[in-house]
């Protein structure tokens, strides 16, 4: 098979730091898709700036090795040439559009790379029919859904008709449907015998599609023997043999009906007791996020009661935005737990004049579910707190949730993460109603 | 609709600002203003649901308030004589100004703007305002989570500034590898044929216009 990258010994250090990638070997084929899987903080986004060019360029980070694309080094290649030759979609797709008309967006870079108003206009009429997306041009990126955006996003890549297309993180924040929809234009991009790399630590959806697997790990790249769990997400919900025992009540919402903007819930009515352990799962814009404000008392309802007895701790989905002190310690201390600071030192791997801005997405979230279990806050809540982490991470939250005598209410938008919180009461948020479903066994 | 007309439509409500502003409060200038008003919350209108058009009115008289009080609280310690016509004149003119950005925002695109600013020698400057029209609601979602954070936590970092300062830093860095990536190319603008609809609000302009200068002339 014709061989469109090469990579060879590649290592990867940024200014101040130790080595990220240490002597990793890659080669992908013509038209081969390629999946990387790998734990949060192995280096995947790294891998992605070695090879693009942008690690030197945006980060001033030391790159030895050697990378060769389409037969020749990437040295000798103009920066221009690199772009062309390799399409990226980045971890967050959003930050790639500089119009806010998906239009508007994707025919000002298709201009700047045939020059020509007509070719623009003929390379992104194919590309939209390729990947199904000619319904989207005229929104504005704000009305787009995660998956949309992403197929958005891989149109862009695709303007310059790339060789190759990279796919950081592809499936972060999508729900079944997004996940569903990137999962089919990676099928078509293959179908086209356009090569690809993706790299994604939530796999399972793609190991189907996937020619090869590798796992990044200690900064190499390993094929991976086992063959993964593959699977397209179930939509079957298996009951637990065990019942929930909710104490008193910590939260009561009764009746209650919220409008923010096109979003409308109505009649939500919900009883969480000391202890009880709920997950509100719905899809993108279903209004998970709204609901879980009106818990918190910041957004009030236009009409219904909520009634919240003792103190509430608030998880936001980026966890860095949880954050407000200098280091870990405050955090500790902000919480109400300067004395529960050692054991939990001893306990994680935390040191605590650390800034809570230097830890990984992993350990950022790792901590504060620690400091939330410790805290004396009656009621957590937690805004899609599986996203950005392995399964393994996944697995371990769901177990210290499900075993904390706190209540807890946390969001999915996907039935993959269901599966993580076994014992956990269903409810599911639907056309602005809730609907109980009963208690998490797993899927089938 | 024409770029064209759409300029002209909001150029003869900002002259018309311009003229009442200048024409001291009278039977006259009262209807110009009404004629002004007509104009953008009809325009406004067919743009957006009335709860929209409500609620940006809502924000914009908040701040005519503030300023209202600020005059208030002038008079009342600096002994200012306050004519109650010409303060409720200035006020309206104010809200028609404000309400003739609302207009403008809306009628013209970003990259059109981009387009514009390009025609007066503003062409980064255009892009980069283009850049933050596209990633300002992005931004501010951050920032309202961090609002429930700070609101739960009772921090004393009221502002929470930590957080905010930290996501922009991060978000700006993501957009700064997008550009290396994609460029910041130049905005490309279809071409769009002359109907009706031109035709009815080029009048419409130009009588807005004529009428000012007729009132003006007087």
């Amino acid at each position: 098979m014709e061989k469109v990258l090469i990579v060879k010994d590649l290592r990867v250090r940024y200014a101040g730091g130790g080595w990220v990638l240490k002597g990793l070997d890659f080669e992908l084929g013509k038209g081969e898709v390629v999946l990387i899987v790998g734990e949060s903080g192995s280096g995947k986004t790294t891998f992605v700036r070695a090879i693009t060019g942008l690690a030197g360029r945006v980060y001033n980070a030391v790159v030895e090795g050697y990378i060769e694309i389409s037969g020749k080094p990437l040295a000798d290649w103009s920066w221009e040439e690199v772009r062309d030759k390799m399409g990226v979609v980045l971890q967050n797709p959003r930050a790639t559009m500089v119009y806010p008309i998906v239009y508007d967006d994707l025919i000002s870079h298709a201009y700047s790379i045939y020059g020509s108003a007509s070719t623009a206009e003929r390379a992104l009429s194919n590309i939209t029919k390729l990947l199904r997306i000619s319904h989207l041009l005229n929104k504005h990126v704000d009305q787009l859904s995660g998956g949309e955006l992403r197929r958005a996003s891989i149109a862009k890549a695709l303007l310059s008709n790339p060789e190759i297309i990279i796919l950081d993180e592809p499936l972060m924040w999508l729900d079944d449907k997004g996940m569903e929809e990137v999962r089919r234009a990676i099928e078509i991009l293959k179908l086209h015998e356009v090569s690809v790399v993706v790299l994604e630590h939530r796999y399972k959806s793609l190991v189907e599609v996937a020619d090869r697997v590798l796992r990044l790990e200690g900064g190499v790249l390993t094929p991976v023997e086992t063959p993964l769990e593959a699977g397209r997400v179930s939509t079957t919900l298996k009951q637990a043999s065990t019942t929930q025992e909710g104490g008193d009540p910590v939260l009561e919402v009764r009746n209650v009906e919220v409008r923010a903007g096109e979003l409308v819930l109505k009649d939500i009515s919900l009883r969480v007791g000391r202890g009880e352990k709920v997950v509100i799962y719905g899809g993108n814009g279903s209004g998970k996020t709204t609901l879980l404000r009106v818990i918190a008392g910041v957004i009030k309802p236009a009409r219904g009661v909520v009634k919240r007895r003792g103190s509430t701790l608030y998880v936001p989905q980026i966890p860095y935005l949880y954050f407000t002190e200098t280091s870990l310690g405050d955090e500790l201390k902000l919480a109400g737990l300067p004395d529960v600071g050692k054991n939990l030192a001893e306990k994680t791997r935390f040191d605590l004049d650390r800034s809570p801005f230097t830890l990984s997405w992993g350990e950022a979230l790792e901590f504060i579910v620690e400091m939330a279990l410790e805290s004396k806050s009656e009621l957590v809540l937690m805004d899609e707190p599986f996203s950005g982490i392995s399964y393994t991470s996944r697995k371990t939250i769901g177990e210290r949730l499900l075993a904390s005598p706190k209540a807890v209410v946390v969001t999915a938008s996907s039935r993959e993460n269901l599966e993580f919180l076994t014992g956990f009461k269903l409810l599911e948020l639907k056309e602005g109603r809730l609907f109980e479903k009963g208690l998490l066994g797993g899927l089938r | 609709m024409t770029l064209a007309s759409r300029l002209l439509l909001v150029t003869s409500v900002f002259l018309g600002v311009l003229i009442a502003s200048s024409t001291p409060p009278g039977p006259a200038s009262w209807v110009y203003l009404s004629a002004i008003a007509f104009v953008e919350l009809g325009v406004i209108k067919v743009l957006n649901k009335p709860g929209n058009i409500l609620r940006a009115l809502v924000f914009i008289c908040f701040f005519v308030f503030l300023s209202l009080s600020m005059r208030l609280i002038g008079i009342f310690l600096f002994n200012n004589p306050l004519n109650p016509a010409t303060t409720v004149y200035a006020t309206l003119l104010l809200v028609e100004a404000f309400l003739g950005i609302t207009m403008l925002l809306q009628l013209v695109s970003p990259s059109e703007l981009v387009w514009l600013a390009g025609k007066v020698g503003f062409r980064e400057a255009g892009k980069v305002l283009a850049l933050v029209l596209t990633h300002l609601s992005s931004i501010l979602l951050a920032y309202s989570e961090v609002y429930v954070v700070v609101k739960l936590k009772k921090t004393r970092s009221i502002l929470a500034l930590k957080p905010l300062l930290v996501y922009t830093i991060e978000y700006g860095g993501q957009i700064n590898e997008a550009i290396h990536l994609y460029g910041l190319p130049d905005p490309v603008l279809g071409k769009t044929k002359p109907g009706g609809r031109d035709l009815l609000v080029t009048s419409m302009s130009l009588a807005l216009i004529l009428t000012g200068i007729l009132l003006l002339s007087r």
